[in-house]
């Protein structure tokens, strides 16, 4: 969990989302509907993008996983969130947390992605405020600045 | 409180599949919505579940001679990436859900669903693919349009789990598919279709249509299809009037929330009608 | 500093959320904490009978009508709406009651096992029997909210005359709001005080509220705002309900509970965007200039009044657009049905007028035969002619440079009169479009009268004191670098801190497009008084109220004068391809034009371009909600569906300023400006593509299906 090996004891159908969130106090993980459709408790397990809010945690027995929380100590969090901060790609921030995890999935498959690969990478993650297009953009130069990185 | 079981082989989950009831969770993607309460509370299971996405028996891609077999617990996004899988399967996965449920969502756990909106169906009741069943000491086989009976219900008996969809391998002409969802991604379909067919001596050798979310299970009909057999661009399009009409009898859609009836067919019958102009390569109109 | 004060900067609160460390209300822990869930009605409309609570374990709590110690009725604007349900329920998830205690699972247990019995009543399902008035009312004689009418000039006299009719009717549907923050509240009672925190866009909307709950002094209740995921409108009065409900709960139990929704709850009960039917009458010369029009708008105010009054009157005010009319007659009815009440959201009235409206201007233009954006040129208003509601339009109209700019943008001369080719459908738009910054007419001046504090701190910060959130909008950034900009220091010299009713004065809702034209020009006067004080090592605190422009002038009862002390404006182009087999519809371009005065920084003003055009073509499009028999068909996340980041291409905007004189270094109003002209640009297009007429939003593919297939 987030680069450190854990273990917790508890219901293995418990969701995913509440076990980061409340047994972990990993709160970058936000619950935007628990259906599996909005994306911001997007989390990384095993390097795929995943909803956590989909995951029964006793599937998760020797997986990797990594939220926010722990990500942003990286650096590819840093050419990440520049990228964001310079675009201006942030405005209520609440979906950022699993758009930040999408474009670190996307990034790790296809490092330079076209606008229609970072459409379809985050097409499963809504977002109220921005439109998207300053997200694509802020992804696109991560990728730009982030050479050698993913 | 409700047990959990993490079987190590498969033989180890038919073992407990054969003396426990339970619920099988593969990518968990609509049990987990489903039985969804509140944020914090466990999701409500009435008995024991047993996970299998992670057995490896059940996640083999492999070609002989005469068919394409996929592990039921195979991801949609591993089926994506897969390069033994045909380029309409990665298509038709390509508009399902999203890159996070496609990355957990197992073709199994679709199939199991049994969802008349299940975007898998249309495309896996015109490859004619038949599904290997196991339980503890057996085995069948079973055609997949024989083991879906409606909306939510499965020729699946206690003990028994999914294990392997078998694909009899074939070499089409072309391939048309159409989905239409509520929006361009992360969409339930309104309505699909997926149809091949394959041209020899300009002549029809073979075709089928399959019609998605407009009945309680996918329509596809292999009487209409085998009265195309054989027929060449003129042929076809003195029939196509008829055909268009049988059809119309068995697409039997419902209102509901995310579209009508009478939307769904209409779409349907005007994509077999494009379907049907790419063929020869015209246009063709019918009234 | 020299520099314009539009450059860019980096979001204050980027930051942070990017890394996943904001804290929203679900985010923060509460000591001894206790979970609150509501307990709801499930008939449209029904008087209660009898409700049996089961045995409640030791912790577990009812909170309910009688535990209201002052006035169970939420201050909005009528006071109809109670905070728990009495004697009957009048929608499908009103609330009734709220279960309280420590474990959720067992809430959930006790929630399954109360036991209620319902009488039930005919419920009012719709604009039309509401009319009627053929049961019960809901509210009043007739089941109106509101009824208005004002007229301009003689409108009787040009119906008589020879000049060419021109009818058409429109209709708009609900929209939720969809903010990826769900709502919620957390309230406290401790030593004597109420506090709540909760995700909201009006702080002192939520105090009054709760204090009129309570039967409290105001000195009382403490309202403090939480890092809020998004509003639009749906956060401006329906928090006042649910704070209202935890306050009583804290009251009551005397522990921190927690009400917070999950997205279902919220799509289901929570306010919505009123859905309209809007009606126009026009009256053309023959040299193509408007003589008068006549528009009878209704709108659909759900089972309790809540803002509706204000949203029509806001239609009604948008209703003419940005058109000289000299003659005309506007009308309007909010009424009330058995369905979830409507509310606050983003443009609150305008973009269901500007549909009609634009709508009927492409309908007569192609009814003469003529160019529908040269149409609207021998049209528009010009400094100096008078509003609507006769105010005097004061400032320069940008209007001819911004069709200019967009025509250019987007070679809509030439696109127009396309040929059509074979098999393809495509089709462009052009809306044009006002929104009237601030609170309307004396609002500002009678009802609100803000106040703002600026204090200066004895190690020289300056920190900004008022009442006015961010809610995404970007007003933490666009108000500290008002203030910093006019001091000139650096941005980080400048705190703001989430509103806090007890440390900061009402300087008004965060509604209206207000936040940066009103609020912010208070912070800028406030500034320039500080600024003889900035270098000494004392603290100064300034405060300022707000003082309406000399010479505008507003009468509320006749609704004539100055509606709005200044206007921002703009123009929509979209491009569509509709696929005649799918009868869906792909947007291809999309243009976007506007004067909002002066950018307080481009980028936040971007953003705004971006977020409210995206949400004004969901709202023409895929936002579906409709109902039957009262409940909500699309009420979850799956089903109401809004557009995802592959549904819309790119926008290209353009600014086309004129700085106001009573705004922050000339700043207007941006908020929802950007969403009011979307929806009618949509529907322009597909109209022009498929052509047919289309009189309705959403355009969805089964409604085109029926127009096209119509052979009328």
């Amino acid at each position: 969990m987030n680069y450190k090996e854990v273990s917790i004891e508890t219901e293995p159908i418990k969701r995913l989302i509440d076990v980061l969130r409340e047994d972990f106090k990993f709160i970058g993980v936000k619950e935007g509907c628990g259906e599996g459709e909005c994306g911001a408790c997007s989390v990384i397990i095993d390097g795929k993008l995943i909803n956590s809010c989909l995951v029964p945690v006793g599937t998760l027995e020797g997986s990797k996983i990594i939220t926010i929380d722990g990500y942003r100590e990286t650096p590819k969090y840093e050419i990440v969130k520049q990228s964001f901060e310079e675009v201006g790609a942030v405005q209520c921030g609440f979906c950022i947390p699993g758009m930040i995890m999408a474009t670190e999935a996307l990034l790790s498959k296809k490092p330079r992605p076209s606008e229609g690969d970072i459409r379809e990478g985050v097409s499963g993650n809504l977002c109220r405020c921005t439109g998207y297009n300053m997200i694509v953009e802020a992804i696109s130069l991560a990728s730009k600045r982030g050479k050698g990185l993913w | 409180m409700v047990d959990a079981f993490a079987p190590k082989s498969k033989e180890e989950a038919l073992e407990f599949l054969n003396n426990r009831q339970c619920i099988i969770i593969a990518g968990s993607t609509d049990l987990m919505v489903k039985r969804k309460k509140w944020s914090g509370c466990l999701p409500y299971f009435n008995s024991d579940v047993i996970f299998i996405s992670h057995l490896k028996e059940l996640k083999n891609i492999r070609v002989d001679e005469k068919c394409l077999s996929i592990g039921a617990a195979c991801t949609l996004t591993e089926l994506r990436e897969n390069i033994l899988m045909p380029l309409y399967f990665k298509e038709v996965i390509l508009s399902m859900a999203s890159p996070a449920i496609r990355n957990i969502a197992t073709i199994g756990g679709n199939i199991c669903n049994a969802s008349p909106a299940g975007d898998i169906f249309p495309l896996l009741y015109d490859l004619d693919c038949t599904l290997i069943i196991e339980s503890l000491g057996n085995m069948r086989e079973i055609e997949l349009k024989d083991f879906i009976l409606g909306p939510g219900k499965k020729d699946l008996k206690k003990g028994e789990l999914l294990v392997e969809i078998k694909i009899p391998l074939n070499i089409f002409s072309s391939f048309y598919y159409k989905k239409v969802g509520t929006r361009k991604s992360t969409a339930l379909s309104k309505a699909s279709f997926i149809g091949f067919y394959t041209l020899e001596d300009e002549k029809i050798k073979d075709v089928r249509m399959a019609f998605g979310v407009v009945g309680p299970t996918v329509v596809r009909s292999k009487h209409l299809e085998d009265r195309l057999k054989g027929l060449n661009k003129q042929e076809l399009s003195s029939i196509l009037a008829e055909i268009e009409e049988e059809y119309f009898k068995i697409i039997t859609p419902i209102d509901d929330q995310r579209s009508t009836a009478e939307y769904r067919k209409r779409v349907c019958l005007n994509l077999m009608e494009d379907f049907f102009g790419n063929i020869f390569n015209s246009t063709v109109k019918t009234t | 500093m020299n520099e314009k004060i539009g450059k860019p900067v980096k979001r204050v609160d980027a930051a942070e959320k990017i890394g996943g460390q904001a804290k929203y209300l679900a985010d923060i822990e509460f000591e001894d904490m206790l979970y609150a869930r509501t307990f709801r009605s499930t008939k449209a409309r029904a008087k209660i009978i009898s409700i049996d609570i089961p045995q409640l374990p030791d912790g577990y709590y009812i909170v309910d009508k009688s535990d209201v110690p002052g006035r169970n009725r939420v201050k909005i604007v009528f006071y109809d709406m109670p905070f728990f349900a009495e004697d009957e329920v009048n929608y499908i998830g009103e609330p009734i009651l709220l279960v309280v205690g420590p474990n959720r699972e067992e809430i959930l247990n006790i929630l399954l096992n109360i036991k209620i019995l319902y009488e039930e009543i005919n419920p009012i399902l719709s604009i039309e029997e509401a009319l009627e008035n053929a049961r019960v009312p809901i509210f009043g004689e007739n089941n109106a909210y509101a009824e208005y009418a004002f007229h301009k000039g003689n409108l009787e006299i040009v119906a008589k005359s020879d000049a060419q009719k021109f009818e058409g009717e429109y209709s708009t549907g609900y929209q939720e709001h969809i903010y990826l923050e769900t709502q919620g509240v957390v309230a406290s009672y401790v030593g004597d005080i109420i506090k709540i925190w909760g995700s909201m866009q009006c702080p002192y909307f939520i105090k009054d509220a709760v204090v009129e709950a309570l039967g409290f002094d105001k000195n009382r209740v403490q309202v403090i705002q939480t890092t809020t995921g998004g509003g639009f409108g749906g956060k401006e009065e329906y928090p006042s309900l649910i704070a209202g409900q935890a306050a009583v709960a804290a009251l009551k139990i005397k522990k921190p509970i927690r009400l917070i929704f999950d997205r279902a709850e919220d799509i289901e009960v929570t306010s919505k965007r009123h859905p309209s039917i809007i009606k126009i009458k026009s009256y053309v010369s023959f040299d193509n200039k408007i003589l008068g029009m006549d528009v009878d708008i209704k709108i659909d105010g759900g089972a309790y009044s809540g803002l509706s009054n204000i949203v029509l009157q806001r239609t009604m005010f948008a209703a003419t657009g940005v058109y000289n009319v000299k003659n005309m007659k506007i009308s309007g009815v909010a009424l009330a049905t058995s369905k979830v009440p409507s509310g606050g959201f983003r443009g609150f009235g305008a973009p269901q007028a500007f549909f009609a409206l634009e709508m009927h201007m492409d309908y007569i233009s192609k009814e003469l035969g003529i160019n529908a954006l040269e149409f609207r040129k021998l049209n528009i208003l010009k400094q100096g002619d008078t509003s609507s509601t006769g105010g005097v339009i004061r400032e320069r109209i940008m209007l001819p440079k911004i069709i200019e700019t967009i025509e250019n943008m987007s070679d809509y001369k030439n696109k127009i009169i396309a040929p059509r080719q074979n098999g393809i459908l495509k089709g462009i738009g052009c809306s044009l479009f006002f929104h009237g910054c601030g609170f309307t007419g004396s609002g500002e001046k009678d009802i609100i009268k803000a106040k703002v504090k600026l204090l200066k701190h004895v190690d020289k910060t300056v920190e900004i004191l008022i009442s006015n959130v961010e809610m995404g909008q970007g007003a933490l950034t666009t108000l500290k670098k008002i203030v910093a900009y006019t001091l000139e220091i650096p941005i980080n010299r400048v705190i703001f801190k989430n509103p806090d009713t007890g440390k900061v004065p009402d300087s008004g809702p965060t509604v209206a497009s207000r936040t940066v034209t009103i609020v912010g020009k208070l912070l800028q006067d406030a500034a320039i008084e500080m600024k003889e004080f900035l270098n000494d090592y004392i603290e100064v605190e300034i405060l300022k109220q707000y003082k309406h422009p000399e010479g505008f002038v507003w009468d509320d009862e006749k609704f004539q004068g100055d509606a709005y002390n200044t206007y921002a404006w703009g123009a929509n182009i979209v491009e569509v391809e509709v696929n005649p087999i799918t009868y869906e519809v792909s947007v291809t371009d999309i243009y976007a034009v506007f004067d909002i005065g002066e950018a307080i920084d481009e980028l936040i003003v971007r953003g705004q371009i971006e977020g409210g055009m995206l949400q004004g073509l969901g709202y023409a499009s895929m936002e579906v909600m409709q109902h039957k028999n009262g409940r909500l068909l699309q009420r979850t996340n799956t089903d109401y569906v809004i557009p995802t980041a592959m549904d819309f291409p790119k926008i290209q905007s353009k600014l086309v300023n004129n700085p106001y004189i009573n705004g922050p270094f000339g700043a207007k109003g941006v908020g929802e400006t950007t969403l009011i002209g979307a929806a009618a640009a949509y529907a322009l297009a597909v109209q022009n593509a498929i052509g047919h007429y289309v009189n309705k939003i959403p355009v969805t593919p089964e409604y085109l299906m029926e127009v096209m297939s119509n052979k009328n």
